[in-house]
């Protein structure tokens, strides 16, 4: 019996220890993606106004989208961890 | 006097002519086909024996690696991962093996070129929106317009510009990673040869782990996102 209890504190630490590593590499993702969302936005706007010559207006438009999907990146991200929470919770 | 680096790639004399990282990701790809298909053969000679073989043969290392990506993508994706352990094992596999090579003398490691990295991560991005349009037909694309019907000229370039990052910030970590690895250790090579190398080969080891382990997880979050039914 206390054998099998041993098993399974192990088991559960091993598991958990495995969640926060796997959680540790996906947030690490998240500054380069942010950094690239706000570059991207910045060359979509810089393209657009070379091509209808409205300089510097699509530049500073763009360049706030891209300031808002790095944000929404965080957004998603954070959505997942309560939803991983709540299942664990729920266990 | 400047003379000619050997590479293993040298010695065949179609592969000479071309580009490092195409000739080695050749290389590999034929030595895990090669795998494939000996472990292949290995578990159909064996038949439908429910007892596992004792000890560890070539057989049992084959299933093993199988067994072990399935677990990896089962255990993220949930019962429905089953669909993507084909492509994301191909990638890991593939991504394991090339940064790996990287410590054997002879290799250029394929992945610390960008033209790999990105045929990798356009491959996953192409791939979700097929999953993505395939699970939900032609609602897939009111997920780029956000909750409200108005909000969708703000939200469509705010989604794009989101979704085009992810393969770029992929392709270029991976690409980053393996090479400043390879990078530091031709640099300390060149300063001290005899042993100085040897901590710098270790976090070099560590490096093509953890890299292909980041490269399957975001591209199986990025999977499990394209076919979840909230957002």
């Amino acid at each position: 019996m206390l054998e099998k209890d041993g098993n399974l504190m192990d088991m559960t630490i091993q598991s958990s220890k495995k969640d926060v590593v796997r959680s540790l590499l996906s947030y690490s993702s998240l500054g380069l993606e942010m950094g690239l969302s706000v570059a991207i936005g910045i060359a979509i706007g810089y393209f657009l106004d070379s091509f209808f010559k409205t300089s510097p207006y699509l530049t500073i438009i763009f360049m706030i989208f891209g300031v808002a999907a790095a944000m929404k990146t965080i957004f998603t991200l954070l959505k997942k961890v309560q939803k991983d929470n709540e299942r664990d919770n729920h266990k | 006097m400047e003379h000619e680096v050997f590479t293993w790639a040298s010695l065949f004399p179609f592969l000479k002519k071309l580009p490092p990282h195409v000739s080695n990701a050749l290389i590999i790809s034929v030595i895990l086909v090669v795998i494939a298909i000996l472990g292949y053969t290995k578990l159909k000679k064996r038949g439908d024996d429910i007892v596992p073989e004792g000890k560890l043969t070539f057989g049992t290392f084959a299933e093993m690696i199988v067994e072990s990506f399935s677990n990896i993508v089962v255990d993220t994706m949930g019962p429905k991962g089953k669909e993507f352990v084909l492509l994301i094992g191909t990638l890991g596999l593939f991504i394991l093996f090339n940064n790996l090579s990287g410590l054997v003398p002879g290799f250029l490691p394929a992945t610390d070129n960008v033209n790999t990295t990105f045929a990798c991560s356009l491959t996953v991005f192409v791939m979700t929106h097929y999953y993505g349009v395939k699970e939900h037909g032609i609602k897939y694309l009111k997920q780029f317009m956000g909750p409200f019907w108005w909000l969708a000229p703000l939200m469509v370039p705010i989604e794009l510009i989101g979704h085009i990052a992810r393969p770029l910030s992929l392709g270029l970590r991976l690409f980053g990673n393996i090479t400043g690895d390879h990078l530091v250790t031709a640099i300390f090579f060149g300063l001290v040869p005899l042993f100085v190398p040897l901590p710098v080969m270790f976090l070099g080891l560590f490096v093509a782990f953890v890299q292909t382990f980041v490269f399957m997880l975001l591209s199986m979050a990025y999977f499990s996102g394209a076919i979840s039914h909230e957002h």
